[in-house]
């Protein structure tokens, strides 16, 4: 049985001149086994986490570029397939709910048209049975039925978001992957809007990529957790394990300077959280050479690879292999 | 402690010059502009030099067609038609020049206070609108016919309808720059209006006035020409503009072609030549390119 | 000082206050519809009134809407108050836009949310944070300035000889910040704003940040009122926080407390909603309510009424009034307090 989706050595590079480029994603390689699998896709800005998520459904535009890896969904790779198996496969296979897709609904159409657009385009359904579908999409999100032919200047950020996310799941795809889907929204929203989708995930057995900044949101939410930085993926596990005893450096980092409701004024006095540079990441050796405490030698010359540490928990580290 | 060395500003800026020029030469439109313009301005200026004829003199037989030694031809009295056109350029061209220039400067002074002062708003941007209703043509013709068109006056009235376009464009960007967080950084920080419409609201702006102004170049030669060629000008002054009002009295009555075409195709590559490059001005200079965060 | 009892204003000699907002009102006309028929008004701040005390450290705390914005610009006179008056060192200020004195600019400064927008792209950090030592600290000498440039840029923590001459796009949101609270630093202010000073970082800046800011309060004496969403780093720096909905101070108290054991329901389901390491964000199972439309607005009666779930009759008909609850100093706009 091929994995849900494997990807292996993916890179991605952005022009960003006529002769400059960056390295968004080097080399990542990710797997999820199977449905239901959930995973936090966690990291900072200039970690590479959009720009995989992108890649995934190999919706990455120019000035970007996929150089190297492949992207293979059962087996198929993605970023092989033609633009009509791709039309397929989008959506229906896998769908995407992102951060500012609760601004980019149709302002002149109401809600129940983007789902009814989404089920037409992929199915071959009357307009009564797509209409009653996208009823039941609506209420199975909480939008009541009364709001179905509302406008989406009528909605609420949060709202919007609920139809954005009915519409991915109208197709009934295997693997959901929800970028930054509450960062815009406020805390009591994005409650409601992650307490939806685990909901969602876990009653259609749909595997979940869930990609983040914030790592405190991911505990209860998903299973496992890839953090990112500066485009490779430096650390993956069961999500207890990598929240309480993070392995990676950078994942310590970020875990001790995490501000929740526990930390108090003396945490914050004597905690000296990662050291900040605007510098490049080094060409050879470790990318996080220059903020980590443990540095040593070897970190500087030679690029630490994923593997295991402890079974079932991968690092990208010299201190463990 | 080490007194860091301030960078050397001057060589940044012409840097920052420097590069900004590639980027619009680097364009097509750009570089068929810059084109088009080298040829004739490069005409106009050797022909100053070079060609013996003078244009107010007859030379040679009237209405002769273009030969070795008249490369455009004569006119009606026997005068190069290329050294009236080499000695008409200066006018056109100064005329056009300051024009834009006049034109500029008000439509940014304009803009930029309508746009920053709320109270200023109402009148300033009140009198574009009554200036834009008005077509540019009949206005600057009946302008014209009020006042003895010479050059000076021709220039003036350009502005007169010139100006109100720019600062239009002016003000709404003046609208969006004001809204920006540094702007209140510099309030907060002890600046002073006057200070930050110098020295933070005029530089954002600075670049779409340097766009319109290449572009009015293109606008204000085509309408001080056309204004000529209708007869509101000096008719007995050598330009563009003039040659074209005679050569239109009389050249189609026995097909002096060369006479109307050598005038019009320099009008009109001068035009277009502004015209393209000022395009590429605008796409390069877009205020949207920011350097990324 | 007025002696009228309005409600937050408390009675205890813990400090004079520094700044007091009086009955506070900002109210926007907002015109829809095709032809611009109907009017409404937008109530962004809505009689509020609060002290910030000397040498505090005070959060305001609220989503997007509330007003807690707002509230700050009116204080830099950024923004013109509809009604209300705002105090500082207990003289009445005009509120109107630049017309703020010298010495006001000089003792109350702020630090902008977005490191990149607060700067000017054409400025370098020699620049940006000359401006208020030339123009409010009235200083002329160079050398002087450029002295008192690499000191400031020292205290916050940043290398004067890399970051001084470069401009903001050079620099990282964590250097760019610390930039921007240099230049608030400049006048030598006993005020400091601090608008969501840490929400656009990076996560691993944030505590440096707040860090910083904790520091500078006691190197400097400074007050600083901080306006935040975020309830964590409200509780790990503030003595008092202060959260607004809908333009409405619906709770104020001592951090600790109010964190802890709060009176106003607004403030205890975001609470519930802030994650938590040990129990991320869905927590105990606390029956996810149906989705309540959050921009239902209460048309009459509590503000909160119509999101509540402990509403009542009484509080969509009356509007509650800002009184202690438990303790003092512990006030809240409810007509059922939880915790008391």
């Amino acid at each position: 049985m091929p994995d849900l989706l494997n990807i292996s050595k993916l890179s991605v590079e952005y022009a960003t001149g006529k002769r400059t480029k960056i390295t968004a994603v080097n080399e990542a390689s990710l797997v999820i086994p199977s449905t239901g699998y959930t995973l936090g896709l966690v990291g900072e800005s200039g970690s590479g986490k959009t720009t995989l998520g992108t890649s995934m459904m190999n919706l990455i535009e120019p000035p970007g570029r996929i150089t190297a890896g492949s992207v293979n969904f059962m087996g198929r790779n993605v970023l092989e397939m033609g633009n009509e198996e791709l039309r397929k496969f989008r959506w229906q296979e896998i769908s995407m709910v992102y951060q500012s897709a609760m601004n980019s609904l149709n302002p002149v159409k109401d809600v129940s048209w983007h789902i009814v657009e989404v089920l037409k385009q992929h199915k071959k359904i009357s307009n009564a049975e797509a209409q009653e579908q996208t009823l039941k999409l609506l209420t199975e999100v909480g939008i009541k039925q009364d709001r179905a032919k509302g406008f989406p200047h009528e909605f609420s950020g949060g709202m919007r978001q609920r139809v954005v996310i009915a519409m991915a799941l109208a197709l009934s795809p295997k693997l959901l992957i929800a970028d930054e889907p509450t960062s815009a929204l406020d805390v009591v929203v994005q409650r409601q809007i992650l307490s939806l989708l685990k909901r969602e995930v876990m009653s259609r057995g749909l595997s979940l990529i869930l990609i983040t900044h914030e790592i405190a949101i991911l505990k209860g939410l998903v299973e496992n957790i890839a953090v990112m930085f500066r485009g490779e993926i430096v650390e993956s596990g069961p999500t207890d394990k990598v929240l309480f005893k993070p392995l990676h450096p950078y994942t310590e980092m970020l875990i001790s300077s995490l501000l929740t409701m526990d930390s108090g004024r003396a945490m914050i006095r004597s905690l000296q959280a990662g050291r900040e540079t605007g510098e490049a990441p080094p060409e050879v050796g470790c990318r996080y050479a220059n903020r980590c405490k443990y540095v040593f030698d070897r970190c500087r010359v030679e690029r630490p690879m994923l593997l295991e540490a402890e079974p079932g928990r991968l690092v990208a580290c010299h201190k463990y292999h | 402690m080490s007194e860091p060395k301030p960078p050397n500003r001057l060589k940044q800026n012409a840097s920052y010059v420097r590069s900004v020029g590639s980027k619009i030469l680097g364009k097509r439109s750009g570089k068929i502009g810059v084109a088009i313009l080298v040829i004739i301005l490069g005409f106009v200026l050797v022909g100053t030099f070079v060609i013996p004829y003078s244009p107010t003199d007859s030379s040679g037989p009237a209405y002769s067609a273009p030969s070795s030694s008249h490369i455009f031809g004569t006119d009606y009295i026997g005068r190069d038609v290329a050294s009236m056109i080499v000695w008409g350029a200066y006018p056109s061209m100064f005329v056009s020049l300051l024009a834009s220039l006049g034109a500029v400067v008000i439509g940014l002074v304009v803009g930029v206070f309508s746009g920053y002062y709320r109270r200023a708003e109402g009148v300033l941007t009140g009198s574009a609108d009554v200036v834009m209703t008005f077509p540019a043509f009949p206005l600057m013709i009946l302008l014209g016919m009020l006042y003895t068109p010479t050059n000076t006056t021709i220039t003036l009235i350009l502005i007169v309808v010139l100006w109100a376009p720019v600062s239009r464009a002016i003000r709404s960007q003046v609208l969006s720059v004001k809204e920006r967080p540094f702007v209140e950084a510099a309030i907060v920080s002890g600046r002073r209006n006057l200070e930050i419409i110098a020295r933070v609201i005029i530089p954002e702006v600075a670049t779409i006035a340097i766009a319109y102004f290449v572009l009015m170049l293109s606008v204000s030669l085509v309408f001080v020409t056309g204004l000529e060629f209708l007869g509101v000008g000096n008719l007995e002054a050598i330009s563009w503009g003039t040659i074209l009002y005679w050569a239109q009295q009389f050249a189609f009555y026995n097909g002096s072609w060369w006479w109307i075409l050598a005038p019009g195709l320099f009008i009109t590559l001068f035009a277009t030549g502004f015209a393209l490059l000022g395009f590429s001005v605008e796409e390069v200079m877009n205020p949207r390119l920011r350097a990324g965060a | 000082m007025s002696q009228v009892p309005l409600g937050a204003l408390t009675q205890d000699s813990a400090g004079a206050p520094l700044l007091r907002l009086e009955h506070v009102n900002v109210f926007f006309k907002r015109q829809r519809g095709i032809f611009r028929s109907e009017t409404s008004v937008v109530r962004a701040v809505n009689d509020v009134s609060f002290d910030v005390r000397e040498s505090e450290i005070m959060s305001l705390v609220g989503e997007s809407g509330s007003g807690k914005t707002t509230v700050a610009r009116c204080i830099l006179g950024l923004m013109p108050v509809t009604s209300g008056t705002i105090y500082h060192r207990g003289r009445a200020y005009s509120l109107e836009r630049t017309s703020h004195p010298v010495e006001f600019r000089r003792d109350v400064q702020m630090v902008f949310q977005d490191p990149f927008e607060s700067m000017n792209p054409r400025e370098d950090v020699y620049t940006t944070i000359g401006i208020p030592l030339r123009r409010l600290a009235n200083m002329r000498n160079e050398t002087e300035i450029a002295k008192k440039i690499s000191s400031l840029l020292t205290e916050v923590g940043l290398e004067p000889d890399k970051v001084m001459f470069k401009l903001p796009h050079q620099l990282s949101g964590g250097e760019r910040q610390r930039v921007n609270i240099a230049r608030a630093l400049a006048p030598d202010p006993k005020l400091l704003i601090a608008d969501e000073p840490i929400t656009m970082l990076d996560a691993s800046q944030r505590l440096n940040i707040l860090s910083l800011l904790l520091r500078l309060k006691s190197t400097r004496n400074l007050t600083i009122l901080m306006i935040t969403h975020d309830l964590a780093s409200a509780k790990a720096l503030s003595d008092r926080t202060a959260v607004m909905f809908q333009g409405k101070l619906v709770e104020i108290g001592p951090t600790e407390i109010l964190l802890s054991r709060p009176s106003h329901p607004y403030t205890s389901s975001i609470l519930t909603a802030t994650p938590k390491l040990q129990t991320g964000i869905l927590g105990s199972a606390e029956g996810e309510e149906a989705a309540k439309e959050e921009s239902t607005v209460s048309l009459s009666g509590c503000i909160y009424s119509a999101r509540c779930r402990y509403a009542t009759d009484i509080c969509r008909a009356k509007e509650p009034e800002l009184l202690p609850k438990s303790g003092a100093s512990h006030l809240a706009a409810c007509h059922n307090p939880l915790n008391t």
